[in-house]
Formats: C-alpha cells, structure tokens, sequence
C-alpha cells in the first residue's frame, strides 16, 4: 500500500490479487448479490483516497473499513435482497448430508441475512473474518462495549434461528 | 444446556476450545458455522467471485488509480484552513474592530479568544479532516470551549436592545460561514460519511463569523453571545451534518 501511495501502480494491483477474494465472502454476506458492486467501490474508493492511508498502519483493517463503509452505503440506498428466501430454509437442511455440503453454507448466510445489518457486520467480522472485537471497533468507529453488544444480540439470534432449522429438521 | 447450544454460546469467544470444535465436527449446523468451513466449502468457492467479474473490477480499480492523483490529506486540510482563515480576515476587514476599540473592551479576553478562533479555524480544520478519527472527533470540544470563552471576554454589558439590533450579528455568523461550509461539504464527499466528522468540519469552519464579530460586536452580555453568535454558529454547523447526509459519497475511505 505504501508503494502505491507512492505512485506504483503494482501495489495496487498486488493488494487486489491478495484481498479480492477473501474481502468479497465478507461482502456477499453484508450485501448478498451486490458483493461485485461493493468490492469494486472498495477498490476504487481505496485508488482515489489513497493519500488518507495513514502509512505504517496495517492495511487489512483498513481494507475491510472501507468495505464496511460501501456496505453499509450500499444498504442504506437498496433494501438487502436474502439470495435464499426463508420459507425454503427447513429444506435445505433435511438434505442428505453429502462428503461435501453445498447447501449449509448457504443455510448459515439465510440466517445471517435475517440479522439487523449492524449485528450481522459485528458476527461476520469477528466469526467469519476473525477481527477481535477491539480491531472491529477501529475499523468500524464505535466503542469496543458497542461492538460486543451487537456480536452478542447477533450471535443469539443467530443460535435462535439455527435451534429452529435444527428442530426442524 | 445441549453440545450444540453450549458451541453457539462459545462462538462469541474469542477463540473455541478443543471440545467445541470436536463436537462441530459431528454436527452439520455447528460446522457451519466455524470460519474455515466458510472459507473452504464448496458453496463458498461456487458462490465467490469468478474470474471474469474479478478482472473488470480490477481494470476499473487501475483507471481509477490512474486518473485520480495522490492528494495527500493534510493538503485538503491546509485547504480549507487557508479558506476558513481568508474568510475570517476579509470578513473582519469589512465589518471593522468597533469592539476592540471600544473603552469598556477587555483586550487581553479578547485577544485570546480571537486566537483561539484563529487556531480552531485553521488547525482546526486540518484536525477535523484527519484520517484519525480520534484527532478529529477532538475538535467537538470546540462546542464548549467557544461558548465559554465568548461569554468570559464578553464585558457584560448590553448594548443591542432589540432583536432587529441584535440581528445583523446572526447574518454576519450565517452568511460568512457560506465559502468555508461549501468547501467543508466539497472535501467531505471525498471520504466516508462521518456525522461528527461533519460537524468538526461545521464548527471550524462557520467560526470565521465569530473571529470577526469578536472584534467588532460591542455587545458583551452573554445572552446576546450565546443567542445572536454561539446558537446561529452551531446551527449552521448542525446543517452541515443534514447536507451532507444527503449527498453522495464520492470515497468510502473513513
């Protein structure tokens, strides 16, 4: 990131090939089907705004404030389309298990979708994305007590959603 | 308390222990949810973003870099000091320095409010667009600190006797506050929306109002301060933060 504050075109370039794919699993989860939209503001935002990058300051916390930002930006302007409808939930776990499991994954991002956005962001950073709750609260600008707050109220509705699929099932 | 139950308690840990992930290994559901299996599993890769997808973001993240030069942020900062502090000056020229002049003046109060004024005005505004947060939400203070000074050089004694007198200081506040302010919003849309960022940008800059009327408004009682300065000065800042809620944002960057 420095090299491309610099100047180096390559740095940028660098940075996409390594964070792209990771940073994207974390938008689809905030955004669902929007992720390639969001991504690509991420980046962009990260080239005009280079001269903000506070040098010497880890760049994945960073990347993935902007990325919240665009997120949250992008909910605020397009009501969250769940890409797996929730009448259809109960079925996708009574599927055989098979070696591999398709299905779960996306059973796991339905129930994160019913999340309010705030909790969802707060689970998916810290569970799926593996931020402590003192670096969510950098990156995302509130206190550390906000974001354990929200992971809490996230988590145990998540714990709710998923005893319901699972009693169903 | 179930194994499953027990597992979903402890995903708020900062890390599961040996019998969580024993047991998440067994359990469909509970395997779900640990980040490995998110990252590896094959809705993941089928769902994540192809390669085609990928390369236009990328071609669009290269023109972006290229077409957008690298400004660093202090400029913007010396900016709209440079802008905040001009306003003042020109502002402070045109209405005079009646109050300066004036016998019952407390110079020493007023001198140093004046640098105060002159100091939120310029490093103020290089603080406020501070990609540290912290550095820039510390200019919020300005809200307590300015009031306090204004009321403590004021003399106290009242000269403006109507509203219509007292007035014209509300205009110089509002109207002196228009170049700063705009230049304020132009710079904000460059980074990610920011309400109390907005209002340090706010605060600063509708204070070359207050520069000038330090200098010139001979009325020193604290209710024409605090109603004809401080409340229209911090009402314009407070409508900073509503325009800029409603514009576009040209950079996600904090």
């Amino acid at each position: 990131m420095e090299r491309f504050v610099q100047g180096d075109e390559k740095g940028i370039s660098e940075l996409f090939t390594r964070h792209a794919g990771p940073l994207h699993g974390f938008v689809r989860r905030m955004v669902g089907d929007a992720a390639d939209d969001v991504v690509q503001t991420t980046f962009v935002s990260i080239s005009r705004s280079r001269g903000r990058y506070q040098r010497g300051a880890p760049f994945r916390p960073w990347l993935y404030a902007v990325a919240a930002n665009a997120a949250r930006d992008h909910l605020r302007r397009n009501r969250y389309e769940e890409h797996v409808s929730p009448a259809a939930l109960p079925e996708l776990v009574a599927e055989p298990e098979p070696l591999a499991d398709p299905g779960l994954s996306r059973v796991v991002e339905a129930a994160l979708a019913q999340l309010p956005a705030n909790q969802r962001e707060a689970v998916v950073l810290h569970r799926f994305e593996g931020f402590s709750f003192r670096q969510i609260a950098d990156l995302l600008r509130v206190s550390e007590t906000a974001v354990k707050v929200r992971a809490h109220r996230g988590y145990e509705r998540l714990r709710v959603l998923l005893a319901h699929l699972r009693a169903e099932s | 308390m179930s194994a499953c139950e027990t597992f979903a308690q402890h995903l708020e840990s900062e890390a599961l222990d040996d019998a969580d992930r024993a047991h998440a290994k067994g359990c469909r559901l509970c395997r779900a949810l640990l980040p490995e299996a998110a990252a590896t599993g094959p809705s993941a890769e089928g769902r994540g973003p192809n390669s085609a997808s990928l390369e236009r973001v990328r071609v669009a993240v290269l023109e972006a870099a290229r077409s957008a030069p690298v400004r660093p942020w202090w400029r913007l900062g010396a900016l709209l000091a440079v802008v905040n502090a001009a306003t003042a000056l020109v502002v402070s020229v045109m209405v005079g320095t009646g109050n300066w002049d004036s016998p019952a003046a407390h110079r020493p109060r007023l001198a140093a409010v004046g640098v105060l004024l002159l100091v939120s005005l310029t490093f103020g505004a290089v603080a406020a667009l501070d990609p540290n947060r912290r550095r820039a939400r510390a200019m919020l203070w300005l809200a307590l600190l300015v009031p306090v000074g204004l009321v403590l050089a004021g003399n106290g004694i009242a000269t403006a006797q109507t509203f219509g007198e007292a007035l014209p200081c509300t205009l110089v506040v509002c109207l002196s506050a228009v170049v700063p302010v705009v230049t304020g919003l132009v710079l904000l849309r460059g980074m990610a929306l920011d309400g109390r960022r907005a209002m340090a940008v706010g605060l600063t800059g509708a204070a070359a109002g207050l520069f000038a009327l330090n200098f010139e408004c001979r009325d020193g009682s604290a209710r024409h301060l605090l109603g004809f300065h401080v409340l229209p000065w911090l009402l314009v800042a407070a409508l900073l933060v509503l325009v800029r809620r409603r514009l576009p944002t040209q950079s996600q960057v904090p």
